[in-house]
């Protein structure tokens, strides 16, 4: 079932236009075949989402939104330079998660160079409504966000976590698209010493 | 960020906060002859090991004794924050389904009502009947000047002219959110949010949650309970954000010193002030 809902990018995000899907990511050709799922060992599922790719190098305006999707990531020979991936939620009413995303940047810089490519979802407003571009571009001036953010209103990483639980990380390999690492949490202790010996495999 | 780890640096930290920012109303305010306030947050993280909670319990109704149903309940810890309501009865009842790290029940959401927390642990997870309190409504709200005073209620906070107030526009999105809003809590009927322990005889909820002040806010608050003049007292502040930049989550920090007026209308700040629109409690020395 889990399955079956992160197969459907592009049938359950009807925000998209049309016309960025057929130009984005989704529906990646090259992208792994299924089965996909959604504990560690399982194959992610392509999703796709509107977003900055690199909020510090765009204005935040919605003429800069980009359609991204988790295939943009993948990376089965390396050419991209993708090790990991780090994909993980946030709300704005999640306290933990805009704790968690102080640190992010200076993680980003210090872990890019690495190959770990850190992807977050922005998925509820304060008061739990679906996320708007306004609420993505604020988070994005807060946190001087420096990887790829996008809006999830739809909450199609709902199949890894409720979406009354937040944040979310997940750590995949960009060689396989395998999740890798499942936390429900900021557990910085255990993620990041994760990170590093994910990175430091051959 | 700042994290320091030990308990005694945070402590100094909590003295010297408790000072404001390095600019003091008894000085006459010139902006432009003198050196800006530098407000870096003190930072009060500490680490602990998660602990598993049991079902988190408590029934919630409004002043009027009306159920509080469909009430927002936070359950966060400074490491993941899940977000429950009650229910028809104003009852929650939920199993945390993973372990927490220094959790708290945090209870009202800050636009319609009040926000509070109360520390939870594994032997103090069911937290009994709790007091919902609604903010006034937004029009009834004191929009922020650049300087000078702004008042809701009993409340009014004092912004010193060439300061700074920056409020958490993430959180309230629309401009017409940020409005002082203030709601006296009922002490007695708060022991779980304010720990009789504490000695708190007087509490308010405070919107919009989160805004800055730099330097930190003078307050004065009517003298409700007619203290006499000349009475000593102190004001705190509770940590509502898991960041713990001005103070520590779940917990309350002393932020100033007060004084009831000579007049005995009210009990003003002498010393520190409100550096974070948090909910604040007063207790006499």
């Amino acid at each position: 079932m889990a399955a079956l809902a992160l197969c459907a990018c592009g049938s359950n995000t009807p925000k998209i236009p049309p016309e960025l899907l057929a130009t984005g990511g989704c529906n990646s050709p090259d992208y792994p075949s299924g089965p996909y799922g959604v504990e560690e060992g399982d194959i992610l599922a392509d999703a796709c989402f509107q977003g900055f790719r690199d909020p510090s190098k765009v204005s935040h305006t919605e003429s800069s939104l980009q359609t991204i999707a988790f295939a943009d990531y993948y990376d089965p020979t390396g050419s991209k330079g993708y090790r990991s991936i780090l994909i993980n939620t946030a709300a704005v009413w999640c306290s933990a998660c805009r704790s968690e995303h102080e640190g992010l940047p200076e993680k980003n810089r210090e872990y890019a160079a690495q190959g770990l490519r850190i992807v977050s979802t922005l998925f509820q407003n304060a008061k739990g409504d679906p996320a708007t571009f306004r609420d993505l571009s604020t988070w994005v001036d807060t946190f001087d966000s420096n990887y790829t953010m996008v809006l999830d209103p739809d909450y199609q990483l709902g199949a890894f976590a409720r979406a009354d639980t937040a944040p979310l990380n997940l750590v995949v390999d960009a060689r396989t698209m395998k999740i890798e690492k499942k936390l429900l949490g900021d557990q910085a202790t255990v993620l990041w010493p994760f990170i590093d010996g994910s990175l430091a495999q051959p | 960020m700042h994290r320091p780890t030990s308990l005694t640096l945070c402590a100094f930290l909590a003295l010297f906060a408790s000072f404001g920012c390095g600019s003091t109303s008894d000085t006459p305010s010139n902006p432009a002859n003198t050196t800006p306030a530098v407000c870096d947050a003190p930072g009060y993280h500490v680490d602990a090991e998660p602990i598993q909670l049991p079902k988190v319990q408590a029934k919630v109704s409004l002043p009027t004794g009306e159920v509080a149903a469909d009430l927002l309940m936070q359950v966060c810890g400074i490491d993941t924050c899940l977000r429950y309501f009650t229910d028809d009865k104003g009852v929650l009842a939920k199993e945390p389904p993973q372990k927490l790290e220094r959790p708290s029940l945090k209870y009202g959401d800050g636009f319609d009502f009040a926000e509070l927390a109360i520390p939870l642990d594994e032997q103090n997870a069911n937290v009994g009947e709790l007091i919902a309190l609604p903010l006034p409504a937004l029009a009834e709200g004191s929009a922020f000047p650049k300087s000078g005073a702004v008042t809701s209620g009993d409340v009014t906070l004092h912004i010193e002219a060439g300061g700074k107030v920056v409020h958490d526009e993430l959180t309230y999105s629309d401009p017409a959110d940020l409005v002082l809003r203030s709601v006296a809590v009922p002490v007695a009927d708060s022991p779980q949010a304010l720990p009789p322990e504490l000695g708190f005889e007087l509490a308010y909820g405070l919107a919009p949650l989160g805004s800055t002040f730099c330097p930190a806010a003078k307050v004065s608050l009517k003298n409700t309970l007619n203290w006499p003049p000349g009475t000593e007292a102190e004001i705190f502040i509770q940590g509502l954000d898991v960041a713990e930049e001005w103070a520590p989550y779940g917990q309350w920090l002393q932020v100033a010193d007060a004084r009831v007026s000579s007049d005995g209308k009210s009990i003003d700040t002498t010393s520190g002030g409100i550096p974070i629109l948090s909910s604040i409690a007063v207790r006499r020395k």
